[in-house]
């Protein structure tokens, strides 16, 4: 009976002794990097180091005596890396809450080894890894954070580092700048007209005469166009009054300029249709003197495209000069020169 | 009872002893220990340095469902997870025009090599423009005019073995910087990028990229994202393209956002794994003036 249970015992000894060799569990993990973010090394502290954890779950509890070897390869620098401060949230090393200790660091890496039982898979490696040279950062390059444990458990994996740019492209593009400016007839902004004639006045109506200003521009922030008469509309010795009111009358005596502004072509900052209307002087619907000092006339804040099709007479801005005669209105050809200067804002 | 107390004791002295991978004492560590008949760990030479060991017993690898053994005092290195990753753009300094494509033969013939060097990336870029056709490598050897790659990738297969020439030309790809340039209307303008990416992840490996916003002024007057498919002269577009066989995303043009997209994916290990990449660009006469940028992120994820 004695001899039974002694052979029970050994059994059970050798059975145990023997598990406990064989590695618990083993296997790739999914080993992410966490600081910096993405991996991403664009600064160094004055030291001349950068802070980089790698973080993974493990595939078991690991347990006194394991060790986790971390490998950077290729080496960033000559340095060797150091160990992270303890005690500093999301900035330290942190296996599994199991004591530690740190050594062996080299340029191109450092072990791990537990002096006490994990209690929970979560773990993060910290290293201070040098990348910087003469005080500058070093140049572009790329470096993997490889960890692999011995023990009970064997993890294993990597994460990358992307030191100064090493994993970014920098995109550019240059686009000119450009600006057009046409006085075209009203009913065709193909046809470029430079004449507005109100014929023969009569005090029984008001007479008028149109064009278009085609302003056109890939500026950022628009353009603007200012309106300046050589003279009020005149014959030299005597002038029609100018409106006053804001409506020229029939019957009256009153000359002045009336606009409507496009409806379109400013482009959308958001949509990038160009379903902006352009911004009149005053509103569209009165009849304004024409100033002799140059005055904003019509503007628009976004860059502003007119089509050659016929929608792109909605892009147009509509001008419209208007007189109109009392009876006392001295006979004579009354005469103005008008000048538009467009200006973009690039 | 002597001969299981015997059986107890040899089991403990050799399962206890094979279950540390240390051992330490209170002044010394051995890390990693092995009866053999030779080697060492300092064999070097100019270009090369050997650690051997000669001599083990019982080594190599054994496997089952869950778990793998690697016998012998050296296997612990072959544990060390490996990934990396190169990227590079098109040098527009560099180009060259080339006479002659070969696909199978690894070659191409360049007017001048002057400039190129063993080790460099290249493009190959047949009919420059929106359209163009692309194969991407890494120059193994110079002779004369012709520079020899370690393999294609992108689409060697589509490029013609003569070009027509007057827009076929080779780029150094190890740049960093994706300059279009000033973009006019009515014309197409490119540039081509590789990647490269070697792991023994068993399961290999994710890239994907991402962008800090769109391609913008520093006003914040933004480009206009491919959105149909294809980047076409005279719309304002941009995008890219992949090509390679382990592209993602590949078979039309592709907005570039600050979601990640993956571009490049394999499932099991990698060993120079590459894509070409052509960034296209296009303007219309209504595009904003002004200097676009933006940058995008590589980033590489292994599946171990």
């Amino acid at each position: 009976m004695k001899t039974t249970y002694l052979r029970l015992i050994s059994l059970i000894a050798i059975l145990g002794l023997t598990l406990s060799t064989i590695p618990a569990s083993a296997g790739g993990v999914g080993v992410t990097a966490g600081l910096p973010s993405n991996g991403e090394i664009d600064s160094a502290a004055s030291t001349g180091f950068a802070t980089t954890t790698v973080a993974w779950t493990s595939s078991a509890t690991y347990l006194t005596g394991a060790t986790i070897q971390l490998v950077l390869s290729p080496v960033p620098s000559s340095t060797a890396i150091t160990e992270c401060p303890t005690g500093i949230a999301g900035q330290s090393t942190s296996i599994g809450g199991a004591t530690y200790t740190f050594g062996s660091a080299s340029s191109s890496g450092a072990t791990f080894t537990l002096t006490g039982d994990a209690s929970t898979q979560v773990i993060r490696l910290c290293v201070r890894v040098p990348v910087t040279n003469g005080g500058s950062l070093i140049s572009s390059r790329n470096f993997s954070e490889a960890v692999v444990t011995t023990g009970a458990t064997v993890d294993f994996g990597a994460a990358m580092f992307y030191v100064n740019g090493g994993n970014d492209v920098t995109i550019t593009a240059t686009v000119p700048a450009t600006i057009s400016f046409k006085i075209t007839s009203p009913s065709d902004i193909t046809i470029e007209q430079h004449t507005c004639s109100l014929g023969v006045l009569t005090t029984a109506a008001i007479n008028s005469c149109q064009y278009r200003l085609k302003i056109a521009t890939n500026a950022q922030s628009g353009f603007s166009a200012s309106i300046l008469a050589n003279q009020n509309m005149g014959t030299g010795s005597a002038t029609l009054t100018n409106v006053g009111d804001l409506a020229v009358t029939a019957g009256s005596e009153e000359y002045g300029i009336n606009l409507a502004t496009s409806t379109y072509g400013g482009r959308d900052p958001s949509t990038g249709v160009f379903s902006r209307p352009a911004t009149a002087w005053h509103p569209i619907a009165q009849d304004w003197p024409i100033p002799t000092t140059a005055t904003v006339f019509v503007s628009s804040t976004y860059p502003f495209y007119v089509s050659s099709t016929a929608a792109g007479t909605l892009a147009t801005q509509l001008v419209t000069h208007k007189a109109s005669i009392d009876g006392a209105t001295n006979a004579g050809v009354y005469t103005q020169r008008v000048t538009y200067y467009v200006t973009g804002h690039f | 009872m002597r001969s299981f107390i015997s059986v107890f004791t040899i089991c403990f002295l050799l399962f206890s002893s094979a279950a540390q991978a240390s051992m330490t004492s209170t002044n010394f560590e051995i890390r990693s220990d092995s009866i053999n008949s030779g080697g060492n760990d300092t064999g070097t030479s100019t270009n090369f340095s050997l650690v051997d060991t000669i001599g083990e017993q019982a080594t190599g690898y054994s496997t089952s469902t869950n778990y793998t053994l690697s016998a012998g005092y050296r296997q612990s290195n072959d544990f060390i997870s490996t990934l990396s990753f190169s990227l590079g753009i098109q040098e527009n300094s560099t180009q060259v025009a080339y006479s002659a494509f070969d696909s199978s033969g690894l070659n191409v013939t360049v007017v001048s090599s002057v400039g190129y060097a063993t080790g460099s990336y290249i493009g190959v870029v047949e009919n420059l423009g929106l359209n163009q056709l692309i194969a991407v490598g890494k120059i193994a050897a110079i002779n004369g005019t012709v520079l020899s790659v370690d393999k294609w990738d992108g689409s060697p297969g589509s490029l013609s073995a003569i070009p027509a020439g007057g827009d076929d030309f080779v780029y150094q790809t190890d740049g960093r910087s994706g300059a279009f340039g000033q973009l006019i209307t009515g014309i197409g303008k490119t540039f081509i990028a590789q990647t490269d990416v070697s792991t023994n992840a068993a399961n290999g490996y994710t890239l994907k990229i991402q962008s800090d916003g769109r391609l913008r002024t520093n006003n914040d007057t933004y480009f206009t994202d491919v959105a149909d498919g294809e980047v076409t002269t005279g719309s304002e577009e941009y995008g890219f393209r992949s090509f390679g066989t382990t592209a993602s995303s590949t078979g039309s043009d592709l907005a570039v956002s600050s979601t990640q997209r993956t571009i490049q994916a394999s499932t099991t290990t990698a060993d120079n794994d590459r894509i070409g990449m052509i960034y296209k660009i296009s303007i219309a006469p209504y595009t904003p003036a002004g200097n676009y940028s933006q940058v995008i992120r590589y980033l590489l994820t292994a599946n171990f």
